[in-house]
C-alpha cells in the first residue's frame, strides 16, 4: 500500500532520515515508535507530501508519488495539534474535503453525518472548534481526515495532548475505527505501551533508522537490538561473552563470572561463535527473588537494595557483586519475604526467558 | 502606613489628571471654539453651527476633502494588497537575504518623513511624473505598506502553519488554501491594516506637501495653508470633523483587533455573541473592500477624464498664498478666457521657495514678498515678464514700482502691500507710543505681543538706533542685539499668525502687529488705537512672479493683466484687508476703505517706510541674534 524505498532526508545539511525502507500493507495498523527527535514526524510528513525526500522513493499503491503535492496524494493526516479550522464550525470542518470536490450538497450532508456518527459527535456540528473538548477535537480531526475515504490515514501522536484516562479510551476507539474502516493507518507515537496496544506491526526508530520491525509480541519478547530492548518496557541487560554454543542451548558468562544458559528455539546459533560479546536481556517480571536457589534455572547472586510497592507488582532493586543493578517484578501476594533489605539472595529465571542480543 | 498609601494614591491620581489634561484640554478647546459665534478664537460669544455650514460652501475645502478621501481610499487599497502579500510571503518562505529584505520593509517607518518626501519628489521629477493625484497615491502607498505589513504579520504570528497543511492535505490547492483558510483567519489584521493605511494617508502633511501638485491638494495641506491668517473657527470646525473621522476609524480598527484576539482566548461561554462578531466582521470587510474598489474605479475614471481635459484645454497653474484671491475672480477669468486654473496655496514664502526649488517648473505664477524676490532672482528661479502683454501695468501707482528688489520692473508686478504698526489698548496703557523707542519703556513690562518675525523685531531695534531694517554692519547689529535684551522684559507673546487675539482679549496691552491685524482688532475692540512709529514703518509688498520654465507663460501674463483690471482689482480688495497698489482700482473702491489710515497711511509715512531686502550672508547674524533672544 505504502512503500518507502531508500528514503533519505536532510535538513540544512544534517541527515535526519537515513536510508529508510518500510512497507505498510493494506488495512494494516503500522506504528512508528521511537524517542522524540528520531524522525517519525519527518517520515510521516514525507508520506503526506509536506516534505520532499532528499533521496529515495515513496510509492503509494505502486505509484511513485515522491514529487506529488499533498493535494494530489490519496492520503490524509490527523495532526498532532488537530489543526481544526477555527473560523469554521464542526460541520464545515468535516465537510471541507468534500466541498473541495464540489459534491452535491445533500451528499455532503449525508457523508458528514455518517462521519459524525462514526466518531460519536452527532449534535455538535454547529459548534466552533474552541467550543468543544480536547477529546472531541481529536475525533473531529479524525472525521475530517477520513471523509475523503483515503487509502491511508496518517496520525502524528494524535493522542499526545489528552490525559491518561481519555487516551486509553481513545486508543480503543481508534483501534475499532481502524478495523471498521479497513484502511491502512500509519501511526506515530513515542509511547511504547500505546504502540503495543494498537499496532499490527511496529517499526522502532532511532536516529533516523528503523531498528526493528515486527509485531508487538516480537518487539516485546524478542528485541533485536540493545536499543529496542531498552526502549520497550523494562529490561535487565547483562553484558557477557559466549562460552558455549551447542545444539539446544548457549551459555554466556557475565560480569560476576556466573554463567547464564539460554535455550531460545528461535535463536540463530550460526551467527554466534564462542567468545562473541553479547547482551542477554531478561524482563523483570520473568525473574524471581529467592533465598535458596533451585536447580534447572538460571541463578545469580544479588544483594537486595530497595523494595518498591507499585500496585500490582512489587519491585525489587538488587545489585550484582560487581555493583550493577537489576530490577525484579513479582506480583503482589506472591512475594515470599517481606523484609530482606541488604540480604544476600538469588535472582532466578527460566532458561527460555533470556534473549541474546548481538553487540 | 495606610495614610502613606493614601497620599501615594492621591499623588498618582493627580499625576494622571495632569497627563490627561495636557493631552486632552487643547483638543477640547479646539472643539468648543468650533461652535463659537465669533470670528476670533478669543472669547466665547455664543453657540453656532455656521462654521460647519460655511465649510461645505467653501469649494476649495470640499475639493481638498474629496481629494483626500480619494487618495486615502486608493492608497489604502493598494498598500493593503501589497502589504498583505508581502507579509504572507515573508511569513511563509525562507530565502537568502530574507532578513535584509525584512529589515528594509520597515525602513519607511523610521526614516524622517521629510527625507522621504524630498526623496519621492526627486524620484518623481526624475521620471517626469507630474506631481498630483498619482504621485500622492504612490507616495502614500509607499509609507503605508510597511504599516500594513506590521499589522498583518502580527496576526500571522499567532497563525498555526499546520492549518494550511491540513487544508492542502484535504485536497485544497495553494490558491484555495489561501482564500479559504489563510485569508479569513488574517482578515481582521488585513482590515485593521487597511484602516491604518487609510488614516495615515488622511493625516499626512509632510510627504504630501512635497508630492502634491498644482490644483491637487489634500485636506491637511489645505488647512495648513489656511492657518497663515490665524486659526479661524472654520479651521476649528474642519479639524473637529477630521478628528471625529479619524478617531472613529481608529476605534473601529482597534475594536476589530481586540475582538478577534478575544475570540481566540475566550472559550465555551460566549458562543452566540462571537458568532455575530465574526459574521459582522465578514460583512464589514466585504463592504469596506467594495467601497475601496468603487473608489478605485471612480478615481481611475475621473483621472483619465482630467487628463483628457488637460490635453484639450488651456491651463494655468497658480501658486498663491491662501486666502489671497477670491474664488469668484478665478471663475471669471476661467469663463472669460476658457483657461482652466489650477490653484494651489502656501502659507509662507519659504514654503513656496522650497516647492519651486524641488518640484521643477510646473507653476506658471507665484506670489513673492519683496525680499523673497531677491532670493528667487539670485537662484535664477524666476524669469522676466513680458510687460507688453500686461497693458494694465500702468494702473499700478508709481511709488510701488522700481523698488530695490526689482529696480527695472522686469520680474515683478505688484499685487498687495501692507505694513506693521503699533497697536495700543488705551484702556490698559495711557501713554502714547510715537516711536519704536517708546516700546522700551519699562511701564510696558510683560505686556506686549509682537510679530514672531526676526527681521521685524531686530528691525525695530535697528530703527531705534537710527539704522536701517536692512542693516548688514555686524557692529551695528551687535548694538541692536543689546537693545533687544532690554526689550525682552516687555515682550509677553510672540505671535505672527493671529496677534489680534491677545490684543482683543486683553492678554496684551500693546502690540507690534501687521496693519491688517490691527484693523481687525479695532473692529472688535474700539479701545485699540494705532500708532505709526516716527522712525519709519516696516512695509511689505507681495508681487506676481513667473517661475523659470513655466509651461504656460502667456496665460500667466494674461492672468496678471486680468487681475490688474480696475474692476477685478477692486473686487479683490473688497475681500481682503490689505492695501492695493492699483490706483485705478481705488476709484472704484469704498471711500471708507481708502480712508483707513492704518491700511493706507499718508504718502509721507509710506515714503519713510522700508522694504526688506535679502541680506545674503548677513542672515546668519540675524539668525544668531534671534536664537539668543528667544532662548534666554
Ligand atoms: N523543518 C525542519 N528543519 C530543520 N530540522 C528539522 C525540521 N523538522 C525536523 N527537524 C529535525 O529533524 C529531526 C527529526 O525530527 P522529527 O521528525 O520531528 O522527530 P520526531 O517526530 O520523531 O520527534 C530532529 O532533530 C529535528 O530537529
Ligand atoms: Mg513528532
Amino acid at each position: 500500500m505504502v512503500r518507502i524505498e531508500n528514503v533519505m532526508k536532510d535538513f540544512g545539511g544534517q541527515r535526519v532520515i537515513e536510508n529508510l525502507n518500510l512497507e505498510a500493507k493494506q488495512g494494516e495498523f503500522l506504528t512508528l515508535l521511537g524517542p522524540s527527535g528520531c524522525g517519525k514526524t519527518t517520515t510521516l510528513r514525507m508520506i503526506a507530501g509536506f516534505e520532499e525526500p532528499t533521496g529515495g522513493k515513496i510509492l503509494l499503491n505502486g505509484k511513485d508519488v515522491s514529487q506529488n503535492q499533498p493535494y494530489e496524494r490519496d492520503v490524509n493526516t490527523v495532526f498532532q495539534s488537530y489543526a481544526l479550522f477555527p473560523h469554521m464550525n464542526i460541520f464545515e470542518n468535516i465537510a471541507f474535503g468534500l466541498k473541495l470536490k464540489k459534491l452535491p450538497k445533500d451528499e455532503i450532508k449525508k457523508r458528514v453525518n455518517e462521519a459524525l456518527r462514526l466518531v460519536r459527535l452527532e449534535g455538535y456540528e454547529g459548534r466552533k472548534p474552541n467550543e468543544i473538548s480536547g477529546g472531541q477535537k481529536q475525533r473531529v480531526a479524525i472525521a475530517r481526515a477520513i471523509i475523503n475515504n483515503p487509502k491511508v490515514l496518517l496520525l502524528d501522536e494524535p493522542l499526545g495532548a489528552l490525559d491518561m484516562k481519555l487516551r486509553k479510551e481513545m486508543q480503543i476507539e481508534l483501534k475499532h475505527l481502524q478495523q471498521k474502516l479497513g484502511i491502512t493507518f500509519i501511526y506515530v507515537t513515542h509511547d511504547q505501551e500505546e504502540a503495543l496496544v494498537l499496532s499490527d506491526r511496529i517499526a522502532v526508530m532511532n536516529n533516523g533508522k528503523v531498528e526493528q520491525l515486527g509485531n508487538p509480541s516480537e518487539i516485546y519478547e524478542r528485541p533485536k537490538t540493545k536499543f529496542v530492548a531498552d526502549f520497550i518496557g523494562e529490561t535487565n541487560l547483562f553484558e557477557g561473552t559466549v562460552s558455549l554454543v551447542s545444539e539446544n542451548c548457549i551459555k554466556v558468562i557475565i560480569e560476576d563470572l556466573s554463567e547464564i544458559t539460554i535455550t531460545d528455539p528461535l535463536l540463530d546459533k550460526l551467527s554466534l561463535k564462542k567468545n562473541a560479546n553479547v547482551y542477554v536481556a531478561v524482563r523483570p517480571e520473568k525473574m524471581k527473588l529467592v533465598s535458596s536457589a533451585k536447580e534447572g534455572m538460571n541463578k545469580i547472586k544479588v544483594t537486595v537494595k530497595e523494595k518498591i510497592y507499585a500496585g500490582s507488582v512489587n519491585k525489587t532493586i538488587a545489585a550484582l557483586s560487581k555493583g550493577s543493578e537489576i530490577t525484579i517484578n513479582e506480583l503482589t501476594g506472591n512475594t515470599t519475604t517481606i523484609n530482606d533489605i541488604s540480604k544476600s539472595m538469588f535472582a532466578q529465571w527460566n532458561y527460555e526467558d533470556g534473549v541474546v542480543i548481538l553487540q | 502606613m495606610v495614610k502613606k498609601m493614601k497620599s501615594k494614591q492621591n499623588l498618582l491620581s493627580l499625576y494622571s489628571f495632569i497627563i490627561y489634561s495636557v493631552i486632552y484640554i487643547p483638543i477640547i478647546i479646539l472643539i468648543v471654539f468650533s461652535f463659537n459665534d465669533s470670528k476670533v478664537n478669543a472669547m466665547w460669544q455664543g453657540f453656532t453651527f455656521k462654521w460647519y455650514l460655511e465649510l461645505f460652501d467653501n469649494s476649495s475645502i470640499v475639493t481638498a476633502m474629496t481629494n483626500s478621501l480619494m487618495v486615502a481610499f486608493v492608497s489604502a487599497l493598494i498598500s493593503t494588497a501589497i502589504g498583505t502579500l508581502a507579509a504572507v510571503g515573508m511569513y511563509k518562505y525562507k530565502f537568502r537575504g530574507k532578513t535584509v529584505l525584512d529589515g528594509l520593509l520597515y525602513v519607511p517607518i523610521i526614516i524622517p518623513e521629510i527625507v522621504m518626501g524630498i526623496a519621492l519628489l526627486m524620484f518623481f521629477s526624475q521620471l517626469k511624473i507630474p506631481t498630483g493625484a498619482l504621485t500622492l497615491i504612490l507616495a502614500h502607498t509607499t509609507f503605508s505598506v510597511s504599516y500594513v505589513v506590521i499589522v498583518v504579520r502580527s496576526k500571522l504570528e499567532g497563525f498555526d502553519p499546520s492549518l494550511e497543511e491540513a487544508a492542502m492535505d484535504l485536497g485544497a490547492k495553494p490558491l484555495e488554501t489561501f482564500c479559504k483558510i489563510t485569508l479569513p483567519l488574517i482578515a481582521p489584521g488585513i482590515l485593521a491594516g487597511s484602516l491604518l493605511a487609510f488614516t495615515l494617508s488622511m493625516d499626512d502633511v509632510i510627504v504630501s506637501f512635497f508630492v502634491s501638485g498644482p490644483g491637487f491638494t489634500t485636506l491637511p495641506l489645505q488647512i495648513f495653508s489656511m492657518v497663515k491668517f490665524g486659526v479661524s473657527p472654520e479651521i476649528n470646525a474642519l479639524s473637529t470633523l477630521m478628528l471625529i473621522f479619524t478617531l472613529s476609524i481608529a476605534l473601529f480598527s482597534e475594536k476589530l483587533r481586540f475582538k478577534s484576539d478575544k475570540e481566540e482566548k475566550v472559550k465555551e461561554k460566549i458562543i452566540f455573541k462571537e458568532k455575530i462578531n465574526l459574521k459582522s466582521i465578514k460583512k464589514i470587510a466585504a463592504l469596506f473592500i467594495a467601497v475601496l474598489i468603487i473608489a478605485g474605479v471612480f478615481t481611475g475614471c475621473s483621472k483619465s477624464g482630467s487628463v483628457a481635459q488637460a490635453n484639450s484645454e488651456e491651463v494655468l497653474n497658480v501658486f498663491n498664498w491662501s486666502e489671497y484671491l477670491p474664488e469668484e475672480v478665478i471663475e471669471k477669468f476661467e469663463g472669460k478666457y476658457n483657461i482652466k486654473v489650477n490653484y494651489t496655496t502656501y502659507a509662507s514664502n519659504e514654503e513656496m521657495l522650497a516647492k519651486l526649488m524641488a518640484g521643477g517648473a510646473q507653476f506658471d505664477i507665484a506670489v513673492s514678498t519683496d525680499y523673497m524676490v531677491d532670493v528667487m532672482r539670485n537662484q535664477n528661479l524666476i524669469q522676466e515678464i513680458n510687460m507688453a502683454n500686461i497693458p494694465n501695468y500702468k494702473n499700478i501707482g508709481n511709488e510701488f514700482k522700481g523698488l530695490a528688489f526689482d529696480p527695472e520692473n522686469k520680474y515683478t508686478v505688484p499685487y498687495m502691500w501692507g505694513n506693521a504698526v503699533v497697536a495700543v489698548n488705551t484702556k490698559m496703557i495711557d501713554t502714547e507710543i510715537n516711536s519704536y523707542a517708546d516700546l522700551w519703556d519699562n511701564k510696558l513690562n510683560n505686556s506686549m505681543v509682537v510679530l514672531d518675525d526676526q527681521r521685524a523685531i531686530i528691525g525695530i531695534a535697528l530703527k531705534k538706533l537710527g539704522y536701517s531694517f536692512n542693516e548688514t554692519d555686524p557692529a551695528k547689529l551687535e548694538e541692536a542685539k543689546n537693545e533687544l535684551v532690554k526689550l525682552k522684559d516687555n515682550i509677553k507673546i510672540y505671535d505672527s499668525d493671529s496677534p489680534k487675539t491677545s490684543l482683543i482679549n486683553g492678554e496684551a496691552a500693546v502690540g507690534y502687529v501687521w496693519g491688517a491685524e490691527a484693523v481687525l482688532a479695532q473692529l472688535e475692540n474700539p479701545d485699540i488705537k494705532v500708532f505709526f512709529p516716527e522712525e519709519g514703518l516696516y512695509i511689505w509688498q507681495d508681487n506676481f512672479v513667473i517661475p523659470n520654465g513655466a509651461p504656460n507663460k502667456d496665460n500667466a501674463e494674461l492672468f496678471i493683466n486680468f487681475l490688474l483690471e480696475p474692476e477685478i482689482s477692486a473686487e479683490i480688495s473688497k475681500c481682503f484687508p490689505y492695501a492695493n497698489p492699483n490706483v485705478e482700482a481705488h476709484k472704484l473702491m469704498d471711500a471708507e476703505t481708502l480712508d483707513n489710515e492704518v491700511i493706507y497711511p499718508d504718502s509721507e509715512i509710506i515714503k519713510k517706510g522700508e522694504h526688506l531686502r535679502d541680506l545674503g550672508e548677513t542672515t546668519v547674524i540675524y539668525d544668531q541674534i534671534w536664537t539668543e533672544l528667544k532662548s534666554n
